[in-house]
């Protein structure tokens, strides 16, 4: 049994590995078959491993409530928030009686009006909060403390500026003509953004990228062989 | 505006205001519609994952198209949620050695085909299109080479390896303040977009009915 | 307490409620500052714009509300276009939260110009597996989405009697709030051998500047400010009205001059302090 647990899984990611690695240099149509199966397969997988989530959220909730700890109440809100909008798109009844179409994938029908008035504004908004907490942290906690804190405190102010059509109006309002160079912007900021984007952030990236790519490679050849098995996890 | 948008949209206005007034403080009205965009959301996703994925490829395929293939994925699939149960929880191992073992297999070759080489090729391009050009290539071959070793812990950061990681993190300071300039960007767009929600739809529409 | 200390000590709800005027003011009374589309909007434009009628583009809307405000209006922008110029736009999205502001972009852009589901375009919605999609859609669309977002049968339908995978396409135009990206130009565009532009939220922007370098990319839409460049591209060629993303801009440029400014100020009193300590520890 112990060998079922522990060696078998590591056998299956072996071969899966080699051969999903091996058929990228067999341009057969059996071996895109056999990926395209592949693919259509881990589709269903991932639907599964979403619902795990799913399933051990509501798990959660209805723990809390069961054994009553502090704020169960708010436990209660999740799951009737949550069987509402669940039953709105599954139950297959007519909703013409409130108004709503009778397709339940209708963007009139009541699954999405729930969409568009509740889900949207509370996701929208708790990122939107973000913005004034940055804002002040901008305030309090960027100095140029050193080289490379003023490099990056240069560089976020310049983009700020030469992002935003503020930018663009001010290296118009600045422009003057000079001779044989033609006319010329004193205070470009959107030139200046588009170098630094282009060049120094650019390769700053692809190394980074370039790097994260050798990582990738390391860490697949690792679960290939074995050598690589957290996504086993704890236990026997 | 029918009854039901106005509604709608006073339903929205309250939730968002809800959210909202986290800038105060934490407080119950914020926990509150916390729980309840939790609910919402994960109820939203049932949804998806009913219409997506399991009548697509799972009913449709067994009713319609008479594909039984579909029962061993399906197998597997249920095999991942077992692991909900400690006692059998390892069957989840086979699914999950299955797609990461064969997805590592996929993206050996694809990535360095695919992202790795055009990469590098760009990077050690020819100084051949003008003056200009030419000082932005090398300072792009210096800023790549020197990002790598600041990332190249297997050597000792010092000396000259030292200097020339010190360099690397002068670009990855360019770089992260280009993010944080651009980051500052996308919070305010975020908050813009809710200020226009509560303004035109809001008051605009509603209220003074504009 | 003076001026430097009333700055380095200032109350966070002062900077709130200049934040929040600052966005409001501009909205109630936009000042209007003119917006210049940049090289690397005008890359996925020029691209899109050089399509023919009955040319295929396939669209990812891989955002959610998280980032309406940033990524809606290119979808909505982008949709236009191509229903103006009759070219037919494949939506599909790799973000379980995503089928929903898709469906409502895509069915209001549908009724404006007039489109008919399955022939003129398709809303294919939502699959799991990210690399898993882009992989089957490279092999076979119609095997990947049996039917589209509205449970109708992909294989029957007019759209899909000539082109069924992404070599067909003419374009592909990633919208992403999140990192698929490169997950379609590794696994889609170089593959398929199609060009690809994208568009993403701000905070993303930064890291596929080396994409487009190696031309990976045409173009490149970062946020609400690319969305804008994108209306204003639209709204000077077809006339069609600029939307949300051109109303937010003036709100923008003034929130930024403010924390550009503000950055400002609170160093200088920072090194105003240090060097009053310095003085005092001499004296000391």
């Amino acid at each position: 049994m112990l060998f079922f647990k522990r060696q078998w899984p590591i056998i299956i990611a072996f071969v899966m590995g080699i051969v999903m690695w091996a058929r990228f240099y067999i341009p057969t149509e059996q071996s895109q078959t056999l990926q395209d199966e592949f693919m259509r397969w881990a589709r269903i997988l991932f639907g599964f491993a979403a619902m795990l989530g799913i399933l051990s959220l509501l798990h959660h909730h209805w723990n809390k409530i069961k054994l009553k700890r502090p704020g169960f109440g708010f436990s209660v809100v999740t799951l009737v928030a949550f069987v509402i909008m669940a039953l709105t798109g599954l139950l297959p009844v007519s909703w013409t009686w409130l108004g709503f179409a009778d397709n339940l994938r209708s963007s009139n029908g009541p699954h999405m009006y729930l969409f568009e008035h509740m889900f949207v504004p509370m996701q929208a908004t708790m990122f939107s909060v973000l913005a004034f907490f940055i804002a002040s942290a901008a305030f309090r906690a960027f100095r140029a403390r050193s080289i490379e804190a003023t490099a990056l405190l240069i560089a976020g102010c310049v983009i700020m500026i030469g992002r935003v059509p503020v930018g663009d109006w001010l290296a118009s309002v600045t422009t003057v003509e000079m001779g044989s160079w033609g006319a010329r912007s004193l205070i470009n900021f959107p030139y200046v953004t588009d170098w630094l984007l282009n060049i120094p952030n650019a390769a700053a990236q692809r190394g980074i990228i370039l790097g994260v790519i050798l990582s990738q490679i390391a860490i697949s050849v690792r679960i290939i062989f074995g050598i690589e098995r957290t996504y086993m996890g704890g236990g026997d | 505006m029918t009854i039901g948008e106005i509604i709608g949209v006073w339903l929205a206005a309250g939730l968002t205001l809800m959210m909202f007034s986290f800038i105060y403080r934490d407080n119950a009205f914020f926990k509150l519609g916390e729980h309840l965009y939790l609910g919402i959301s994960v109820g939203y996703f049932v949804n998806i994952q009913y219409h997506q994925v399991l009548v697509p490829d799972v009913i449709r395929a067994i009713r319609v198209e008479h594909d039984f293939w579909v029962i061993i994925p399906s197998l597997l699939g249920i095999f991942i949620l077992l692991r909900l149960v400690p006692s059998v929880a390892w069957l989840s191992r086979m699914s999950f050695a299955f797609y990461i073992g064969g997805f590592a297999g996929v993206a050996i070759p694809n990535v360095i085909h695919g992202y790795f080489l055009p990469q590098l090729a760009e990077t050690l391009r020819p100084f051949n299109a003008g003056l200009g050009n030419n000082l932005n290539q090398i300072v792009i071959l210096l800023a790549v080479f020197t990002v790598l070793i600041f990332f190249f812990f297997s050597l000792e950061h010092k000396r000259i390896v030292g200097g020339i990681s010190r360099i690397g993190l002068f670009f990855i300071m360019i770089s992260f303040g280009a993010s944080f300039g651009y980051t500052v960007m996308a919070r305010i767009s975020l908050l813009i977009g809710r200020f226009q929600f509560l303004l035109d739809d809001w008051i605009r529409q509603t209220i003074l009915r504009l | 307490m003076d001026f430097v200390e009333t700055i380095l000590n200032l109350d966070r709800r002062i900077i709130y409620t200049i934040v929040a005027l600052l966005v409001l003011i501009p909205l109630i009374k936009p000042f209007s500052l003119p917006i210049k589309p940049t090289p690397e909007v005008i890359g996925i434009f020029r691209e899109i714009d050089k399509l023919e009628a009955g040319d295929n583009i396939l669209i990812a809307a891989d955002f959610d509300p998280a980032s309406k405000p940033e990524l809606m209006p290119m979808l909505e922008a982008v949709l236009a276009h191509c229903f103006e110029r009759g070219i037919k736009p494949h939506v599909l999205t790799l973000w379980p939260s995503g089928p929903g502001l898709a469906q409502q972009a895509i069915e209001r852009q549908a009724e404006k110009y007039d489109k008919k589901s399955g022939i003129d375009y398709c809303f294919l919605g939502f699959r799991y597996g990210n690399v898993a999609v882009i992989l089957g859609i490279v092999s076979s669309i119609t095997d990947t989405f049996t039917t589209d977002y509205y449970g109708t049968p992909t294989r029957n339908m007019q759209i899909y009697q000539d082109v069924d995978a992404v070599r067909d396409m003419d374009y592909i135009l990633d919208i992403a709030a999140g990192a698929t990206v490169e997950g379609w130009v590794v696994y889609a565009a170089e593959k398929a051998g199609v060009k690809m532009g994208a568009s993403c939220t701000a905070v993303s922007a930064t890291a596929y500047y080396p994409l487009l370098q190696a031309d990976q990319i045409t173009g490149l839409s970062g946020g609400m400010k690319g969305s804008a460049e994108y209306e204003t591209l639209l709204s000077g060629k077809y006339g069609v009205p600029k939307g949300d993303a051109t109303k937010g801009m003036d709100a923008q440029s003034a929130v930024h001059v403010f924390i550009v400014l503000s950055i400002i100020l609170a160093n200088v009193c920072y090194f105003i302090s240090l060097k009053r300590e310095d003085e005092e520890r001499r004296r000391a």
